[in-house]
């Protein structure tokens, strides 16, 4: 396979392959992938990948509204790229029944396997025959167990000492040069708070997406900006549990009043382990 | 443009041996060539984008003296430069409507699967093994088996990604075959 491992991508050149498929970079930037396309092998196979992952996405239905809109009007023009969404479609349903069908096949030998037991009831004939006295034994058991739970296992937030980490995050920090900001996530943080800075705008709505390659691996949106000391942001909490190690990047986008997403700002970072 | 213009194969030698000197190469460069065209086109959003790769390469051919009297520069500029005269005017011809996309439902899901499974079947067994676990699984699911596969496969994650496409690929055209065979 030609050039397979020396293919250098990454989710800022698939991000930026992407807005060209949809149409929505400028026109100097189209030209120079286009000039890219028709000299280099590698790159337009790139292509033929990227677009790949775009129809999955919106097979899976994970595009935001705007960038759904632009792929049906814009990308699923030609045949070929229809029969692309077609077979993707195919693909995706097929590979979940697949795996619905191994599922249930688990679940059902499990179930073959485990001994046929025998009935609670009948070793309880006195409560069997009285049913409010067993309604009323029951309760009185599940309190005193809720109780004696409380009073040994009260949670205390000092002593488990879980974190909310704030990362603060400028636009446009790339990966190349080592100036990516690096999270640490130790055992202890739970959740990160990131703040976005953006430049002052007429926006109150934002839509904001964590990307750790070309996976979405966290959304939010209906967030607003914060001012701080003449700063404008945006703030977001990510739970840690959906970060591994890695590079990510995160996708502002405004929200217009008629529901359009227009991207304001591109965030890049990267997470570590202690 | 002169329309009537038609690519002889005396113009379509000379266009080959303006690619390479050696047959069977500019034989490959020409359909290279063409297909990234077609890419190109698709990508500009155009509905016929093979009429139009094919509309540059006859005006690229039919310029030939001009280009090898005038200079030896690039031939993907020389493509470029000409596809992009010929999407000009494709633009001004357009008809402002143009057709809703196609549906995706189909009709015959059942038929689908059963070319697919035997297209899977047909495949060797590390490649199909590949196929599914790559783009089987949600989101997180599949971004961790994504990694796993790549590092079992000890081939970095881009590597494992265009292989995954290109079985895929051959994929797809096995099970349009199919359905083209079945469906007659």
């Amino acid at each position: 396979m030609r050039g397979l491992n020396n293919l250098s991508v990454n989710a800022e050149q698939t991000d930026r392959l992407r807005d060209y498929l949809l149409g929505v970079i400028p026109w100097e930037e189209a030209s120079d992938i286009e000039q890219k396309l028709l000299g280099d092998a590698d790159f337009y196979e790139e292509v033929l990948v990227t677009e790949d992952e775009l129809v999955d996405l919106y097979v899976a239905d994970r595009l935001p509204a705007a960038e759904k809109q632009r792929f049906e009007a814009y990308f699923l023009t030609t045949t070929e790229r229809k029969q692309k969404a077609r077979f993707a479609k195919v693909f995706a349903a097929y590979l979940a029944r697949q795996q619905a069908e191994v599922l249930s096949a688990a679940a059902g030998a499990s179930a073959a396997t485990e001994k046929p037991r025998r009935a609670f009831w009948p070793g309880l004939g006195f409560f069997r025959h009285r049913p409010v006295l067993s309604f009323v034994a029951i309760l009185s058991g599940c309190v005193a167990l809720v109780a004696l739970l409380w009073l040994g296992f009260r949670p205390n937030r000092s002593q488990l000492g879980t974190e909310t980490l704030p990362v603060a995050l400028i636009p446009g920090q790339v990966r190349d040069g080592g100036t990516t900001p690096k999270v640490v996530l130790s055992p202890k943080v739970v959740s990160l708070e990131f703040e976005l800075e953006t430049a002052p705008a007429p926006y109150q709505n934002y839509y904001a997406e964590v990307l750790y390659e070309t996976e979405r691996v966290w959304e939010k949106d209906h967030l607003t900006p914060v001012n701080k000391a003449g700063r404008q942001s945006v703030l977001m909490a990510v739970p840690a549990d959906r970060l591994k190690p890695g590079y990510y990047q995160i996708k502002l986008s405004a929200v217009s009043a008629s529901g359009e997403l227009e991207l304001v700002n591109r965030y890049a970072f990267r997470v570590g382990s202690e | 443009m002169n329309k009537d213009w038609i690519l002889t194969q005396e113009s379509f030698d000379a266009l080959l041996d303006w690619l390479d000197p050696e047959r069977d190469i500019a034989g490959q460069k020409y359909e290279e060539i063409r297909r990234r065209l077609i890419k190109l086109y698709a990508c500009r959003s155009c509905h016929e984008p093979e009429d139009l790769a094919d509309e540059t390469i006859n005006r690229v051919t039919r310029k030939l003296k001009e280009i090898t009297t005038e200079s030896k520069g690039d031939r993907v500029a020389y493509f470029y430069a000409v596809g992009n005269n010929v999407f000009k005017e494709y633009l001004r011809r357009r008809l402002p409507d143009t057709p809703p996309p196609v549906g995706l439902q189909s009709n015959n899901v059942e038929l689908e699967f059963a070319c697919l499974e035997s297209c899977l079947a047909e495949l060797p067994v590390d490649q199909r093994e590949l196929v599914v676990n790559y783009y089987q699984d949600e989101k997180l699911a599949k971004i961790n088996q994504r990694k796993l596969l790549a590092e079992n496969l000890g081939i970095a994650a881009n590597a494992l990604r265009i292989r995954a496409y290109r079985i895929r690929a051959a994929l797809q055209e096995c099970v349009e075959k199919c359905l083209d065979l079945k469906l007659q």
